[in-house]
């Protein structure tokens, strides 16, 4: 399995998250030799998903906010008279305020081990812990300020590693400073939540099957748990990617089954589909006539601009309330539909995402959006394997010291890994993360607020048990942004029997949580049992959460990194939308930069692919007629395809 | 008909053990002595009787990632089976064998049914590896083992049969595949968009196009076979269109 790594690529991409796969996989494509590493010993990044063992190191490693100072070669000595080098950063700063949870209880689960597994990540020793306050210097408002204040009053507490006693009191103090600050924060009665009165309510006997903290553990094989939240639009850019460049074979989706609405307090299924429509309960024969009115005029508004042309000027609530909505259909359209602001999204804005919403429908199911099996982790991956099978090379656990650069021409020439071996290559992908502060120096990077729980039940329970849903949860204050929330039930792969795993996302005004614990107080029961109300009970129980913020790198022009040379490109991390076209643009625009006549993760011609495939190659044939018209009935009881293309090399490495 | 079942098996094993000459010699039955290590075929497939369902095997090759140790954990996403891989002629490919083992252990699915091959028996005058020690090493991880010889044609067959019987009967009341999709190339026949449109202009034609036409929806096989479900869908769904027609009238 060892091997040496070759010293001269086309291509040196560095960072496996989404957008940074998909250029690896289209230079491959297009027959360049690719080097891809990452120094983390996982895929995908910011984009990855841990098992729950994995979530745990990935906690502890950014809470301790060590300098990894491990011996790297020294590479002085390879690097030439003219020419300079830029550093890259030893240590991703991306992730900030993690603070985790506990509220089962946590009976003997110290000693409580994954079946079968071995840590996943490296864990760092404790050393001098560097003040993550250092670092939000950096960051721009609005999270400048409010992450430094919040960091002075409120050390970060987890709980995830202290004994059962101290966390059970721990419990009781979340829940009375939840209380105090929720009702503060949101002065609504009617939405009391975090009682910490004791009620020793009988556990009757419908109540769900009850999952301790030590089976979360023991099952943790069983989660894959997104660092990012995401859902792909069926007719989003990655699903026509994936499909188009044929990657769409090694991962499968699951749809997305519910679009819910939060509104007056109350969770309600959102009709999108025209059966869903007529089905619900919810909305008068009026409304209904009503909604799919509206909806059937979104779907060729710009036929009719008589309609909007008045409003142009207008935000979309306001159109809304113009048209003949009753103000719960406006809700569904504006929050869950459009999926937009309520303060600062124009009319056509709006009518665009509605529209784009209902396209969306029906290709796959009865809600626009897939969930890929097993996490979104997968998706970059999945991208990878296909630079693989075009030659490119990868190596995980692998850091680059620098970047080597020519003074005189000004372009890189050549990276310096951690062994000191020096690679050269013509152009150089650089995830966000990975640049020094001297580089990003002038950079205003935003923030996303993420949230993961896993829960005992649904938001909203139906005859079915297995749904994954989406749900918007509009700000209390106008002008903040709204929460989105998936859940995800374990057909998703995502996690154990019995439990679902609740992602919350918001771009940030703060901390994590204090953006996102007021919206799960109100949908979640964040107390052990003995403590719960009644009317508590109702509502899915917290058995874990964790918060943490991520860096939304997106959208920052090249020219505001420091002196980086031309033939470098800086791939951004995830963004805080809700679909994946921000990653695939970026990957496409770059690819098209550096390669101006190449196609762009063209589909790959079925020798070149190497796929056998007996349905799909007819035996005489060349193997380039794979029409389906001409497609030839598979007989099922062929034993061999005698297909007789030989394994074809796109090129040779070695 | 039978039912087909879709089993994913992935290849493992060090460079130059003859895994994708033993797919080779399996799907094609065809052997190449100048096969040049693989820098990445993507998977072929070949269907196979077992009892009374089919057995179509997806067959996983590492594309090469395993070089420096950077194995995808989503190559081993829902494999049935897995297939080590040494070379008898090879004590070292022995040794990493177990690596490889271990890693399945931590990152494959549980229930994954184990299939060591000790290839290259063919040449077993240069045998390192003794047949003893491959099996007592297979039994204790509950693997089938088997000498193969991609090269003659020995034991190829038999390697999958073996897997084929040891992969639990599906379970009846768990529908196979949990309704994952697995998107298709072709597009959508009934236009690239008007879910909405057509289900209001004219619901019928909609649901015979959907129901001829599986793509993109590209419904795996075990659903293929459970057409009641897909009628009765049918039927609600014309039942809908008349109990709701009068509705229409209301849409311009
Ligand atoms: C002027 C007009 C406007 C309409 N506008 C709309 C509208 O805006 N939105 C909307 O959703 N519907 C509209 N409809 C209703 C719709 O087009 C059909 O009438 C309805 O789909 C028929 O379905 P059904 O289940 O009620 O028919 P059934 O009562 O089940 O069918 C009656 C008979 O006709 C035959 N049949 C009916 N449709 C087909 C078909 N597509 N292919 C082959 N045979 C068929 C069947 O064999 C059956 O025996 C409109 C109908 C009319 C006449
Ligand atoms: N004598 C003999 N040679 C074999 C046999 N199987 C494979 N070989 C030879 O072994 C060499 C390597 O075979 P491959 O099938 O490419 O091995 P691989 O495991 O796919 O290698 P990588 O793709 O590099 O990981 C080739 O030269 C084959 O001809 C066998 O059964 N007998
Ligand atoms: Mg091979």
């Amino acid at each position: 399995m060892a091997d040496n790594l070759p010293s001269e690529f086309d291509v040196v991409v560095i960072g496996t998250g989404l957008p940074e796969s998909i250029i690896a996989a289209a230079c491959a494509r297009s027959g360049q030799r690719v080097l891809h590493v990452d120094s983390r010993n996982y895929y995908g990044g910011n984009w990855a998903s841990f098992s729950f063992s994995g979530l745990l190191s990935w906690i502890k490693e950014n809470q301790q906010k060590t300098d990894i100072c491990d011996e790297c070669e020294d590479w002085t000595k390879l690097i030439l008279e003219n020419e300079e080098v830029i550093s890259l950063s030893k240590k991703d700063k991306t992730i900030q305020h993690v603070e985790d949870f506990c509220f089962g209880d946590q009976d003997s689960a110290e000693d409580v081990e994954e079946a079968g597994a071995l840590p996943k990540l490296p864990v760092f020793g404790a050393s001098g812990a560097e003040e993550a306050a250092q670092e939000s210097e950096k960051e721009c408002p609005p999270s400048e300020s409010a992450l430094l204040e919040a960091e002075s009053q409120e050390p970060a507490k987890a709980t995830g590693t202290e004994p059962a006693a101290a966390a059970e009191g721990k419990d009781a103090e979340i829940t009375s400073e939840n209380e105090s600050s929720h009702s503060m924060a949101l002065g609504e009665s009617t939405l009391e939540l975090g009682k910490t009165e004791v009620a020793p309510s009988e556990i009757s006997a419908q109540e769900p099957k009850k999952i301790t903290y030590s089976q979360i553990v023991r099952e943790g094989r069983r989660f894959n748990i997104d660092l990012v939240s995401k859902l792909l639009y069926s007719r989003g850019l990655l699903i026509d990617l994936l499909i188009k460049s044929n990657v769409s074979r090694y991962a499968e989706f699951k749809n997305a089954t519910r679009i819910l609405a939060f509104r007056e307090g109350k969770i309600e299924q959102v009709p999108c589909s025209r059966a869903d429509v007529f089905n619900s309960r919810q909305l008068t024969m009026v409304e209904k006539r009503m909604l799919m009115k509206f909806l059937t005029f979104c779907l060729d508004y710009e036929q009719h601009p008589d309609e909007y042309q008045d409003y142009e000027s207008s935000t979309f609530a306001q159109f809304l309330r113009t048209q003949k909505l009753t103000p719960s259909l406006q809700h569904f359209i504006l929050h869950s539909i459009a999926m937009v602001s309520e303060t600062d999204c124009s009319t056509l804005e709006g009518l665009q995402a509605t529209k784009k919403f209902l396209q969306c429908l029906g290709r796959y199911g009865n809600t626009p959006f897939l969930f890929p099996l097993y996490g979104q982790g997968e998706i970059p991956q999945c991208f990878c394997r296909m630079c693989a099978v075009f030659g490119g090379i990868y190596c995980l656990r692998h850091s680059v010291q620098c970047l080597v650069v020519d003074t005189e021409s000004g372009r890189c020439k050549a990276i310096v890994d951690h062994f000191g071996q020096r690679i050269s290559a013509n152009y150089f992908i650089v995830e966000d993360s990975y640049l020094s502060e001297n580089v990003c120096r002038n950079v205003c990077y935003r923030q996303i607020s993420r949230a993961v729980l896993i829960t005992d039940q649904s938001v909203l329970n139906t005859d079915s048990e297995q749904q994954v849903s989406i749900l918007t949860v509009p700000p209390v204050d106008l002008g903040r942004p709204a929460v989105c929330i998936i859940e995800l039930c374990s057909s998703t792969m995502t996690c154990m029997k019995d439990t679902y795993l609740v992602h919350l996302t918001c771009p940030s005004t703060k901390t994590a949580r204090e953006d996102l614990e007021p919206v799960v107080q109100k949908l979640f029961n964040l107390n052990t049992e003995k403590e719960t109300e009644n009317e508590e009970l109702e509502k899915p129980r917290v058995l874990w959460a964790v918060y943490f913020n991520m860096r939304d790198s997106s959208g920052i022009d090249k020219s505001s990194y420091d002196g980086l040379p031309s033939n470098v490109y800086v791939c951004s991390g995830p963004d805080s939308a809700l679909g994946n076209d921000c990653a695939v643009k970026q990957a496409e625009t770059i690819f098209q930069e550096m390669f101006p006549a190449e196609e762009f993760c063209p589909p790959p011609p079925n020798p070149e692919d190497i796929i056998y495939d007996e349905d799909e190659i007819a035996p005489e044939e060349s193997g380039f007629d794979n029409s389906p018209e001409t497609k030839p009935e598979p007989s099922s009881e062929e034993s061999s395809s005698g297909d007789s293309s030989a394994v074809k090399k796109e090129d040779n490495e070695e | 008909m039978m039912a087909i079942r879709e089993l994913k098996v992935c290849l493992l094993g060090d460079t130059g053990v003859g895994k994708s000459s033993i797919v080779c010699r399996f799907v094609q039955d065809h052997f190449d002595h100048n096969i040049s290590p693989t820098i990445g075929a993507s998977f072929m497939t070949k269907t196979v009787p077992c009892g009374n369902e089919l057995h179509k095997f997806l067959i996983w090759d590492t594309a090469g990632q395993e070089r420096f140790h950077s194995l995808a954990p989503m190559y081993y996403r829902g494999s049935a089976a897995a297939v080590i891989v040494y070379d008898i002629t090879k004590q070292d490919s022995f040794h990493t064998l177990k690596k490889w083992v271990k890693e399945l252990k931590e990152h494959g699915p549980e229930n994954i049914v184990m299939a060591i091959a000790g290839n290259k028996c063919d040449l077993s005058d240069i045998r390192e590896v003794p047949m003893k020690d491959a099996k007592e090493y297979a039994e204790s991880i509950g693997a089938i083992v088997v000498e193969t010889s991609a090269k003659n044609a020995v034991n190829i067959e038999e390697l999958f049969q073996g897997i084929s019987r040891q992969i639990p009967p599906l379970d009846p009341h768990e529908n196979g595949n949990n309704g994952a999709i697995k998107l298709g190339k072709q597009t959508s026949q009934t236009g690239p968009f008007r879910y909405w449109k057509a289900a209001i202009r004219s619901p019928r034609s909609l649901l015979f196009s959907r129901l001829n036409n599986p793509n993109p929806l590209s419904v795996s096989s075990q659903e293929r076979c459970s057409s009641p479900l897909i009628v009765f869908m049918a039927l609600l769904w014309t039942r809908f269109n008349r109990s709701m027609s009068f509705l229409y009238w209301g849409v311009p």
